[in-house]
């Protein structure tokens, strides 16, 4: 049998709409917030925890349409994957059940841990530069006029192109000798391997991430720089700030909510990283670039609905926990500096 | 007045019926004309009365739109883009030919066989699956088909007997459950002009005592191999570095199938036993005298991890890095496919023969200047395991397949399409075209007769009696899409030298029984399903099989490289006739 596959996205059981878990925890989030400054508001009488339950319920009634999609593109798939999990399924009308032999097999191979380490190794080397790099370029940016759209437009370029077209171009580009990009290495004396050097495949790997998705860190940033009013940039020149402490004490609070979105956003995408792994070196030099997605993406190319199902619930646990535990310390820290602004 | 109107419109209406009907044998004769224009086995009036059979059998599903989808190669091009819309104008059954990759035919098959959900009316699916289909049975299975619900649809000329490969889509059970479209095998590829040249032969004689020429064993190919890498033949006008072996390492899907497609029978890896080896197949899955499987490692009385799979493995992981451009190793199928063309190899082992059509482009390197090719095709050598009576090669046949799960009537105007495309009407014309042989009447017709010298070997290949030894992946994978897949990962391994040959063959034969034990575990497959055997040791195994007349698992030779052996290609081409 000869063929010529083509990698997509993985479609199926590719792990769940993270965003819109995320935004509905936020909504949640929002929601128990505004009932806590209702609560501030009101003196504690005998009626008012009544008429707050009326509110309560009719403001729940009114997230019924969002929470309806949500259970439809979210928490459906999630079921079926978590039911399947629990299956050997060769074809749907005969599943056999296994129970929990998927999550032993998966939690209790070393090529498990492997991946993790590497995905984990991964996002942490895409966040820290593409945040620091995102924040440094929003800050160059000029603030208003034409040339400040035509240079976010620019950015925002690559953001629209499809995941599978992007390691295609890079290796194109790369090759040597129709690349430019490859022909520039071997004049200037670099030997680039990416298909043999592990350490290259890896930079490979984080610049075509990092030329992907740059432009909505900086898109982000920009936005809420844009949003500070000119009279704190004044008020920081009087007091002599100099330019870090601008940034220090005006910039970067102002940033810090949307700087959280960047990362989770980065953080979920470049943890999930399948197409640009794969089509590069198919998780190759010696198993260097083999993610977590990879190996779900090889269960699905073998129709093992079972054992992928069980992939995508535990890599689905492991995002929530992050997410989750992300979200806790930036509110603690949040209220250590509330705190410390009312002490 | 009223009575006008009527009669007008009565008339119009009679026209229109009529017009219609003619428009059938119109659009059929159009057809003939102007796209087969006499390049058919059929005369002009068993043409016309083979489209006649279509427009009539076709009348109750006249303006169904049916889908039909296949790999994309240059056959299936031509079905989709000329005949698909002939044969729409001819039936008025609208018909949509998608064209994919063979990964994804066989991943929309899988789900179709998953979920139960029709998404094709038919598939052109490799012959590979023959075991997969058999084992699930949710394929229909022709031979009932065309005795029953397809009986009225089935085309009187279809003439099964003609088409050559469908020994290879009949399960043991003797019914055909697949229709060839399209077939390749895989042979080996030498420059006939280098292997001709006399400062070549004389200097290949002297240094390895025997004639150069086209090789019977693994030692010859090996010291040919050796012999051309790096040797320099400015004498021929040959400019660059000149390599003795092609082939592709990259750890990718596309892998899997140089492996899978019988290179393990072709180093002697299985038993004998014509089209797959018995009872070890070329994969070293073992079956019962039920064509049970029972195993894939040694321990198991499977072969795949045995000493003629570690050959098979460790020879071709050889002669890539010693005798190949060093860019093989980093390429995949497609990237390493165009190379021969270039001029600057001298002989591949492993060559598909779906690349002739793209190997014999006027002004290519490899081409002489009156249109005849510089290279020839010929049997693939076997390696040192190799012994009379097993698999030689691989042949992919690419066979029309109707799913249980398509409702009956949209499978009946997919099988009309399916035998209008390789009617005896249209088939010498689309092989002349595609150059994938399905029928023994194009074979032996006259028109490639006078083709032949065109086209390599192609034509005296296919009318050798050889042809059948070459054959796809048998009945004992029984579950060809989750078995494939663990190839490319395991010989990948041994490919970058994560692992030893023999490490890589381990684990890959563990992964397949893992398949296996699944598939008897969930008895999804019932009484065709794997029944594993106890484990023993090899030598258990081997005793085994010299009782019960077989070989495989074999244990390691003392010498894996015997005298090289050659065979003129002038010679052996009259050995076929």
């Amino acid at each position: 049998m000869i063929a010529v596959r083509h990698w997509g996205r993985n479609s199926v059981l590719a792990p769940i709409c993270w965003i819109d878990i995320f935004r509905c925890r936020r909504v949640g989030r929002c929601f128990r917030h505004n009932q806590q400054k209702r609560r501030q508001r009101r003196p504690f009488t005998l009626s008012s925890p009544y008429r707050s339950e009326i509110q309560t319920s009719s403001a729940w009634w009114l997230l019924l349409p969002a929470l309806s999609v949500l259970a439809f593109v979210g928490v459906l798939p999630l079921l079926t994957i978590f039911n399947y999990s629990f299956f050997d399924i060769f074809t749907l009308e005969s599943r056999h059940w296994i129970g929990t032999e998927w999550y032993r097999e998966i939690l209790s191979s070393s090529r498990f841990f492997e991946s993790l380490l590497r995905s984990l190794g991964f996002s942490a080397i895409i966040l820290s530069i593409q945040i620091p790099l995102g924040v440094f370029i929003a800050l160059l940016l000029p603030r208003d006029g034409k040339l400040s759209m035509a240079l976010l437009m620019m950015l925002a370029l690559p953001l629209m192109v499809p995941w599978n077209t992007v390691p295609s171009m890079w290796v194109s580009f790369l090759g040597d000798p129709a690349g430019f990009g490859g022909r520039l290495l071997a004049m200037l004396g670099i030997d680039f391997d990416y298909k043999f050097n592990a350490l290259h495949t890896w930079i490979l790997l984080v610049a075509m991430d990092t030329w992907h998705w740059i432009g909505l860190v900086v898109i982000l940033c920009y936005s809420s720089l844009s949003t500070i009013p000119p009279a704190h940039y004044q008020a920081a020149a009087i007091d002599g700030a100099s330019r870090l402490q601008v940034f220090r004490f005006v910039e970067l609070p102002k940033m810090s909510a949307v700087l959280m979105m960047a990362l989770l956003l980065r953080f979920m995408d470049s943890f999930m990283i399948y197409t640009e792994a794969f089509r590069v070196n198919a998780g190759g030099p010696k198993d260097a670039t083999t993610f977590l997605s990879l190996d779900l993406g090889e269960e699905i190319a073998a129709f093992n609905y079972g054992p992928a199902a069980a992939r995508s619930i535990i890599y689905f646990m492991i995002v929530l926990a992050i997410a989750w535990s992300f979200r806790t310390i930036m509110n603690i820290r949040r209220d250590q500096t509330l705190g410390a602004g009312q002490g | 007045m009223r009575y006008l109107l009527l009669n007008t419109t009565a008339c119009a209406a009679l026209m229109l019926a009529t017009g219609y009907a003619h428009a059938d044998m119109a659009a059929a004769e159009k057809f003939l004309a102007e796209e087969i224009a006499g390049l058919s086995v059929l005369s002009e009036a068993e043409q016309k009365a083979e489209m006649e059979f279509f427009i009539n059998a076709a009348k109750p599903f006249e303006g169904m739109e049916i889908k039909v989808v296949s790999e994309t190669i240059g056959t299936h091009e031509y079905e989709s883009k000329v005949l698909a819309p002939a044969f729409s104008a001819i039936t008025g059954i609208k018909v949509t030919h998608d064209l994919i990759g063979e990964g994804d035919v066989v991943e929309k098959l899988q789900t179709q066989m998953q979920s139960g959900e029709n998404i094709y009316d038919g598939y052109v699916n490799d012959s590979d699956l023959i075991g997969t289909h058999w084992r699930y049975q949710q394929v229909r299975n022709l031979t009932d088909w065309m005795a029953g619900e397809g009986k009225d649809v089935t085309n009187p000329g279809l003439d099964v007997a003609d088409f050559i490969g469908t020994s290879f889509t009949t399960a043991p059970d003797g019914k055909l459950y697949q229709l060839p479209d399209q077939q390749f095998a895989n042979l080996y590829w030498f420059r006939y002009d280098w292997f001709n040249d006399e400062k070549n032969k004389s200097d290949f004689k002297a240094k390895y005592g025997y004639d150069l020429g086209v090789p019977v064993n693994w030692s010859a190919y090996e010291d040919i191999a050796e012999f051309f890498t790096g040797r320099d033949m400015s004498h021929l006008g040959v400019e660059g570095k000149v390599y003795g072996n092609m082939d592709y390492g990259k750890k990718d899907p596309s892998l899997g199938w140089r492996y899978t497609d019988a290179w393990m029978s072709m180093a002697g890896m299985g038993d004998k036993g014509e089209p797959n080896g018995l009872p070890v197949d070329e994969w070293g899955i073992r079956v019962n005298d039920k064509s049970q499987p029972t195993g894939s490692c040694v321990d198991r009385g499977g072969a795949t991890n045995d000493a003629a799979a570690v050959y098979a493995v460790t020879k071709a992981i050889d002669w890539l890095k010693s005798y190949s451009p060093p860019e093989a190793a980093g390429m995949t199928f497609g990237e390493a496919g165009p190379i021969p063309a270039q001029g600057n190899v001298a002989q591949q082992m492993f060559w598909y023969t779906a690349f002739t059509a793209a190997t014999v482009e006027p002004g290519l390197p490899v081409m002489n200047e009156d249109g005849t090719p510089k290279w020839r095709m010929a049997p693939s050598p076997h390696g040192a395991y190799w012994e009379e009576g097993m698999k030689v090669g691989y042949q992919d046949a690419g066979s029309w397949t109707l799913m249980k799960s398509t409702p009956v009537d949209r499978a009946q105007a997919a099988w009309l399409y399916a035998q209008f495309v390789t009617s005896k009407t249209v088939d010498l014309k689309k092989s002349d075209v595609g150059l994938t042989f399905i029928r023994e009447s194009t074979i032996n017709s006259q028109h490639f007769t006078d083709r032949a010298n065109k086209l390599g070997g192609l034509i005296e290949f296919y009318r050798s009696p050889a042809r059948v030894q070459w054959s796809p992946t048998g009945t004992n994978v029984p579950d060809y899409p989750k078995l494939a897949q663990l190839w490319w990962q395991n010989i990948g391994d041994a490919m970058s030298g994560e692992k030893t040959p023999q490490e890589a063959l381990d684990s890959l034969c563990a992964d397949q029984e893992k398949v296996l034990e699944r598939l008897e575990r969930a008895g999804v497959q019932g009484e065709l399903g794997p029944v594993m055997n106890e484990k023993h040791d090899l030598a258990y195994w081997n005793n085994y099989a010299k009782e019960h007349g077989s070989v495989a698992p074999r244990i390691k030779l003392a010498n894996e490289k015997p005298a090289g052996e050659t065979v003129s290609y002038d010679e052996l081409i009259n050995s076929w006739k």
